[in-house]
């Protein structure tokens, strides 16, 4: 076992750094999970509780995560805690919906994949690091002047798709188109058939 | 030549009479004899099965269906005999050859479905290979950590009688699976006859989250990050268990399969 002796903090003064950024384009779909009790409108949530890996650790300003792709909402909602998963009951498929969100403006999401990383003054260290240390780097970058609106990386169990964590005010309008709950998606079968998991 | 080949195969006399007369024309030629010697040894397992008075030769789905008692029974033969039936008339006549020379209807129809499924399985939609990836990983949770056992067996493991195994199962004091056939139970959930310290309250947890009997099996056999992070010694429920860690098995169900903050 590997025992870890220093803080993963990012550089001094990182706050005030101007950072390589993905741009989301106004109008682009990306996807959230929510639960199906729940009223489509109460999909976009901003959670402040501090959770996440780039939460607020102030618990001031709210974060959504959304997937940049279906694929991605997926592997968040139901992979993230494990990659041993090899079967879901249909019924956790039922429980959740998801929705299309798209916004009405332009987002610049801090860029956390590719060679961005290293320009931002990171490494993938990021993504394995526990969240008090990661969410010193989403502190920095909420208070940014340059107002960023969240940050954009790789998937915990699948680097080939994206997730974004966005900020709470950040991103203008948002409208929902919502898609249904995951049993009922064909998509949902084949994004779980690319990863060998079946359902029951 | 294949409706010949299907008129032979219907009638085991015709069979006999064709394969006299191919002897009697190949008399003379080794090679010949050796190569129709290998065709009479495989025809033959078909002539046996045919004409084995056990089976029905026509009307083989009425005949079951006059025995329905249930009428979920009816439903289910239908349903799995109308994907079957599908998949064998796609069947060559080599390999419809091939199955109905398997020895038993049960080797027969693991032969066909075999095909019907997984061979096939291109064929199948995304959610179907999703329910098969599903039902294979369903055998496997039944087989590890010491496989499972028959409601029998469980009662004399425990020095009860069945229906004792029943209504613990329904009290929800030890775990026992939905089968085709009634339940089974997890073998790694017993030690010397009794269920383990503590499985009682997991399942409870288990069983107010409304998780189902195969996804709490599922529970107790994955890695749990909770376990991980806190108890990396036990980093399933059953190590937890076994390890006299039942408060934290029971803390580990709190975070099972619920959604993260997306």
């Amino acid at each position: 076992m590997t025992i870890k002796h220093y803080t993963f903090r990012p550089p001094t003064g990182y706050q005030a750094f101007e950072l390589a950024t993905y741009r989301l384009p106004a109008g682009t779909f990306v996807y959230r999970c929510y639960g199906s009790h729940r009223p489509p409108e109460q999909s976009v949530y901003f959670g402040a509780a501090g959770s996440g890996r780039f939460s607020d650790p102030r618990m001031e300003l709210g974060v959504m995560y959304v997937g940049k792709s279906f694929a991605a909402a997926l592997v968040e909602t139901l992979l993230h805690s494990s990659p041993e998963v090899d079967a879901i009951p249909i019924d956790d498929l039922k429980a959740i919906a998801v929705a299309e969100l798209s916004f009405e403006r332009n987002l610049e999401l801090v860029k956390f994949s590719g060679p961005e990383l290293k320009r931002n003054h990171t490494t993938a260290e990021i993504f394995t690091c526990p969240h008090s240390e990661s969410q010193l780097w989403a502190s920095d970058i909420i208070d940014n002047p340059r107002d960023y609106a969240g940050i954009y990386y790789p998937c915990r169990h699948n680097s080939d798709v994206h997730a974004l964590a966005l900020f709470d005010g950040r991103t203008g309008d948002i409208v929902v188109n919502p898609l249904g709950t995951l049993d009922a998606l064909d998509e949902t079968y084949e994004v779980l058939g690319r990863h060998g998991v079946g359902v029951f | 030549m294949i409706e010949n080949a299907r008129e032979t195969v219907a009638s085991p006399e015709v069979v006999e009479e064709a394969l006299r007369q191919l002897k009697a024309s190949l008399e003379g030629n080794v090679e010949a004899q050796k190569a129709l010697r290998t065709v009479e040894a495989a025809v033959e397992g078909v002539v046996l099965q045919l004409s084995d008075d056990r089976l029905p030769k026509r009307g083989l789905a009425d005949a079951y269906v006059a025995k329905v008692t249930r009428p979920m029974t009816e439903v289910v033969w239908n349903r799995t005999a109308r994907a079957l039936l599908a998949s064998v008339e796609e069947m060559s006549d080599d390999w419809l050859v091939h199955i109905a020379s398997c020895p038993t209807d049960k080797g027969a129809l693991i032969e066909a479905l075999s095909e019907a499924l997984l061979e096939s399985s291109d064929q199948l939609s995304a959610r179907e290979r999703a329910e098969l990836r599903g039902a294979q990983a369903k055998k496997a949770w039944l087989e590890e950590r010491g496989g499972s056992l028959s409601p029998q067996e469980t009662a004399d493991l425990m020095g009860v009688k069945r229906q004792t195994v029943s209504d613990k199962r329904n009290r929800g004091e030890i775990l026992g699976v939905p089968v085709a056939k009634g339940y089974r139970y997890p073998a790694w959930q017993f030690t010397d006859g009794k269920p383990l310290k503590g499985l009682k309250e997991v399942l409870h947890e288990l069983n107010q989250a409304g998780h189902s009997d195969w996804a709490k099996l599922r529970f107790f056999l994955g890695e749990n990050d909770f376990l991980k992070a806190n108890y990396p010694a036990t980093p399933t429920p059953i190590d937890a268990l076994k390890a006299n860690k039942s408060a934290a098995a029971a803390e580990a169900s709190a975070s099972y399969m619920t959604l993260v903050s997306l």
